[in-house]
């Protein structure tokens, strides 16, 4: 099931939290080399304050993370916004009923048909989720070798500049948008996979 | 709004212009329906581009007729396509190669720094040329679960190639393929996980195993389960692909995604 993580229940969440920064460390410093920061082996940044919501995939049986990703809101500081506005060529998307889709991390620990699945529920997730409460798109940065992937999973998707080199990679911007038929356009693609997210359950009921 | 403050030409201007070609080629793109009006699509954004010739394919044997949902567009000289399929050269085609070793846009000029390339490699090249193909971008298409593909845009021999185009290429290249991706898919009425093949965990542990040369005392003992036991699962793994051999049964997987290569080495 994908859970959302926010801050009014992020002290409820604290063990899928710490195990999802923990993988944001092995997968985005330990294996993509990324040149950010970490702490006591967690990978946490400026950007992981009360704003920040994610949806976490843990393992049903031992809680562990399985995948996740974050949502910053694009009215504040963010990503696309703040450290690569140079990858828009055109003005770049912001406002409340937009977010910026970063980190998304698959565990390490998972083959690849469960990476595929995780992937998958992780996406629709993303479009239940904007579906609930009224987001229209998602920005987002990606590394271009992932192209491929991010337009085969069947939601509609454009550049929002031609992609730029960064260091040793080539990073683009994508805007991702969501209407009721965006569900359609993944059943199509073949990568719906029910993602039981719910919205407005308390911790305690849960 | 910002457009008349940005400078006439310069990169700048050209960034905004490629952008706008890769828009546009998207826009029209995700309406089209069927094969053909892709092909013209990509035509147009080709010479848009600066190239001569273009080829969407999966890599693929494209005489078996059994291959509903695998794509093959091209408009390269014919001459060339008809050696390249009669002598099976795709076998040895080094930029198919290249493309398996990285998943971003790349020269072919640049394909000698990036894999090693044997004598029969170069004939290929060398007798591309001589049929009047010249320099190219691919961008590969390597979707796991699925047969690895690629996008190419190529100019006549002889003539320079677009290379600073290389990163809107990348763009482009990327819509081209997903959009002859989802109308095959349309076509063969079946998504690419419609006929997957299940394997139990355990079946797949032995299956990894089993990929990465282990006997079955050693599956065995690795797993904590019996010889016996291990046998069994990778039998039903075998049948459940259909195939007679466990080699099959294990680059099925890998083929189908459910093995990862790195699960393998």
């Amino acid at each position: 099931m994908v859970n959302i993580v926010n801050s009014s229940n992020k002290t409820f969440n604290s063990f899928a939290i710490e195990s999802m920064f923990r993988d944001r460390k092995r997968v985005f410093i330990d294996l993509l080399k990324w040149n950010i920061g970490h702490s006591d082996g967690l990978e946490i940044d400026q950007f992981d304050d009360d704003d920040a919501e994610y949806l976490i995939v843990s393992d049903p049986e031992n809680k562990s993370h399985m995948g996740s990703v974050r949502l910053l809101r694009t009215d504040r500081p963010h990503i696309l916004g703040d450290l690569f506005p140079h990858l828009c060529d055109m003005p770049i998307p912001t406002g409340p009923s937009i977010r910026e889709i970063t980190r998304l991390c698959l565990s390490p620990r998972l083959r690849a048909a469960e990476r595929l699945q995780i992937r998958n529920r992780l996406a629709t997730a993303l479009v239940e989720y904007a579906l609930l409460t009224g987001i229209t798109s998602y920005t987002g940065v990606a590394e271009m070798g992932w192209l491929n992937q991010i337009f085969a999973l069947g939601w509609r998707c454009d550049p929002l500049g031609i992609p730029k080199p960064v260091g040793k990679s080539l990073i683009g911007a994508l805007h991702i948008h969501v209407s009721p038929n965006s569900i359609n356009l993944l059943r199509q693609a073949g990568t719906y996979a029910t993602s039981g997210l719910t919205l407005g359950r308390s911790p305690l009921a849960a | 709004m910002g457009r008349a403050l940005l400078p006439k030409n310069g990169l700048r201007q050209e960034t905004l212009d490629y952008l706008r070609v890769a828009q546009e080629f998207i826009d029209a793109a995700r309406r089209t329906e069927n094969v053909s009006d892709l092909e013209l699509l990509i035509e147009q954004v080709a010479y848009d581009l600066g190239f001569d010739f273009y080829a969407l394919i999966h890599h693929v044997d494209h005489r078996a007729a059994h291959r509903a949902a695998s794509i093959r567009l091209e408009n390269y000289p014919a001459s060339w396509v008809e050696k390249f399929l009669e002598h099976k050269l795709y076998s040895w085609d080094p930029i198919h190669m290249a493309s398996y070793a990285t998943n971003l846009a790349f020269a072919w000029s640049d394909v000698p720094d990036m894999i090693n390339l044997s004598k029969k490699h170069k004939d290929v090249l060398k007798m591309a040329t001589r049929e009047g193909l010249g320099d190219g971008i691919t961008v590969p298409a390597n979707l796991p679960g699925e047969a690895n593909g690629s996008c190419s845009f190529a100019v006549r021999a002889g003539k320079n190639l677009p290379r600073q185009h290389l990163n809107a290429v990348h763009l482009i290249g990327s819509v081209a393929f997903n959009s002859a991706r989802e109308i095959a898919m349309k076509t063969a009425c079946a998504p690419s996980s419609g006929n997957s093949v299940h394997l139990s965990p355990r079946q797949l542990d032995c299956a990894i195993l089993a990929g990465q040369g282990k006997s079955d005392w050693e599956i065995a003992t690795i797993l904590g389960i019996a010889e016996d036991t291990v046998s069994q699962h990778l039998d039903t793994a075998r049948e459940r692909y259909g195939v007679a051999r466990r080699v099959q049964m294990v680059i099925r997987a890998v083929h189908d995604g459910k093995i990862a290569l790195t699960d393998l080495l």
